[in-house]
């Protein structure tokens, strides 16, 4: 009884700092803030895809692309306000990402990971060309979001936004993965073979994986679009692909609250690497190199050395909210 | 117009083809896909690029050191990051090999910058003349370099020790190694090689294009889609698979606007892995436990 009692007020701790968090720091790190809670949503679809799937699928931020320029037509064109244009940008994510989801099927490991890599880049292409729908390389602007009136554009503001969609999605992504469907994807990660003789479906429930991946990866898009107000295909990158992978790795493969981890450390890695360069290199080298070079070694480690990630260190977090590859090696 | 893009496309499609050729050397030889493979064309090309802007030597004579270091970088890789690896699933390793490529473009970038570079040739001035037909010398050299490599390819498959050594581990791990053949040691030269082979394309492809960070990834996923083209697996299929993608991306580049150009091997590689999944010549099971 005690024991509960001491969780509550833990739980209810941790929401009073939520909610107040933003108001403790500067607007900057609001900003990066939210633009953690954007990543955390997109890693956790991918986590479900991949970590818990066995997909080896590079696509996500070419689903966050799809859910940006989606939510960015529905704000633009058809006046819809940001509490609705961002789910159905999740949606819309889910329908054009069949486009990927069937030649998808019928390949896997290494296979899916080099057509998810050429789906990115011809959208990047499709992306650019396309001016007329998505303003091209010159990016597209969106108007200030605004709820009954009141304007919800400031990183402050927005941070409560952030906060429910990404509260909304982890209880979500939770308690999907302890249904029929969430055991299913992770038997499909475990063992296609075993689990298609168990009577299950793995062609459905591969199919659904990748919608859940694309739901989520869209709604972080969309997010980002309303939150960024200007998207170009610059926000879509292989280096913002592999940023994505980066943090799934780090938070742990098939955890899901490592997501959360990982959504922190990919956005704060980039701002500690600048610090570390100003520091130390002088502000002539490039950033992106630096980062780009790093995130690579990261990865490498990772591989090598932890290869569950954060989740390794907190088994206990892991046993408790979600599902694990039990062996990897 | 359509024989003359067929010319420059058989260019294009020897680059593609030993590309593809080293892919699929250390897949045979440890079935990885190495995602680094198309930096160590970049390596092999900046290095070059080096060695004649700052030692001065000529363009033929710069092309062997480069391609030793490509060979050591490649055999640097396989140490630190394929060797603790091996016996592991699929997925660590390639992302692991995603890990290398993203490095080395990383520190190229920080050493050499963004900005497109030419590599200065003598070839590329020159162009052979046949009628209404015409070849640069630099596209000559090219195509003569693959001819010439798989030439050598075939003689140290087929008459030495270590290239039946590497074709005995590719066949079957367990039974080379009980044959005597040291596994380990197969795997290494067959990345050594390899990495020569990627840095030889690309050097000899740079004059043509210029030398970019990108340059070797968007070769190496040409070199992909050629090598699952011709089915993955299977020299023979990536040598054909490589010319018939340089062919099919060059002329169709020559009656479709540029930006359709570069995405022609996705597209293909979509295509075939949708289609017919094991390529032309491949036999082997595509989905490989």
């Amino acid at each position: 009884m005690y024991g509960s009692n001491k969780k509550w007020a833990l739980y209810i701790v941790l929401i009073i700092f939520l909610l107040i968090i933003p108001w403790l720091m500067g607007n900057y790190l609001a900003y990066l803030f939210n633009l953690s809670g954007i990543y955390i949503i997109a890693i956790l679809g991918l986590n479900i895809l991949m970590g818990l799937g066995g997909q080896m699928f590079f696509g996500g931020v070419a689903m966050m692309a799809m859910g940006a320029y989606a939510a960015a037509f529905l704000a633009n064109d058809l006046c819809f306000p940001f509490y609705i244009s961002i789910p159905f940008s999740g949606l819309i994510t889910c329908i054009l990402s069949l486009s990927i989801t069937f030649p998808a099927l019928r390949v896997r490991g290494l296979y899916l990971a080099m057509v998810s890599v050429g789906f990115h880049l011809i959208l990047e292409q499709i992306i650019g060309g396309w001016g007329s729908f998505t303003g091209g390389y010159d990016g597209l602007s969106l108007s200030k979001a605004s709820l009954a009136g009141i304007e919800v554009a400031s990183d402050r503001a927005f941070y409560y936004v952030v906060l429910v969609t990404v509260v909304l999605s982890l209880w979500s992504a939770v308690n999907l993965m302890k249904m029929r469907v969430g055991r299913a994807i992770w038997a499909l990660g475990q063992d296609p073979v075993s689990t298609s003789v168990l009577g299950i479906n793995v062609t459905f429930y591969k199919i659904v994986a990748f919608m859940i991946c694309a739901f989520y990866c869209g709604i972080s898009g969309g997010l980002m679009a309303h939150y960024l107000r200007f998207i170009t295909p610059d926000h879509f990158t292989i280096l913002t692909a592999i940023m994505l992978l980066v943090g799934m790795m780090v938070g742990g493969w098939g955890s899901l609250m490592g997501s959360v981890a990982g959504g922190f450390f990919v956005t704060f890695l980039p701002e500690a690497i600048g610090l570390f360069k100003d520091y130390f290199l002088g502000a002539t080298t490039a950033l992106y190199d630096l980062q780009a070079t790093i995130s690579g070694i990261i990865i490498i480690v990772v591989v090598l050395y932890i290869p569950n990630g954060f989740a390794e260190w907190s088994k206990d977090l892991r046993s408790k909210w979600g599902y694990n590859r039990s062996e990897r090696r | 117009m359509l024989i003359q893009l067929i010319i420059s496309g058989l260019a294009l499609g020897s680059v593609y083809a030993l590309i593809a050729l080293a892919l699929v050397l250390i897949y045979k030889g440890s079935r990885l896909l190495n995602l680094a493979h198309g930096e160590l064309v970049t390596i092999g090309a900046y290095f070059s690029l080096a060695i004649i802007v700052q030692i001065k030597l000529p363009y033929l004579v710069a092309l062997f050191p480069a391609v030793v270091v490509a060979g050591i970088f490649a055999l640097i890789v396989e140490r630190i990051v394929i060797r603790p690896l091996a016996g592991s699933e699929e997925w660590p390793i390639l992302i692991a090999t995603w890990g290398v490529s993203i490095t080395i473009r990383g520190l190229i970038g920080l050493i050499w910058g963004h900005a497109p570079r030419p590599l200065p040739s003598p070839f590329t001035s020159q162009h052979l003349r046949w009628g209404v037909y015409s070849i640069s010398g630099q596209e000559l050299v090219i195509i003569i370099t693959s001819l010439l490599m798989l030439l050598i390819f075939y003689l140290f498959f087929t008459r030495s020790k270590s290239g039946l050594g590497m074709q005995a581990v590719a066949d079957n791990h367990l039974g080379a190694s009980l044959c005597g053949i040291s596994v380990r040691r197969i795997n290494a030269l067959t990345w050594i090689v390899s990495g020569m082979v990627a840095a030889v394309a690309g050097i000899t492809v740079s004059p043509i294009f210029f030398l970019h960070v990108d340059m070797g990834f968007g070769l190496f996923l040409g070199a992909f889609s050629a090598a699952v083209l011709g089915g993955f697996g299977s020299i023979i299929g990536a040598i054909t698979g490589g010319y018939l993608l340089g062919v099919i991306q060059t002329v169709t580049g020559g009656y479709m606007p540029a930006a359709i150009k570069s995405s022609v091997p996705f597209v293909i590689l979509i295509l075939v892995l949708v289609l017919r999944p094991t390529g032309i010549f491949g036999k082997a099971v595509i989905e490989r436990k």
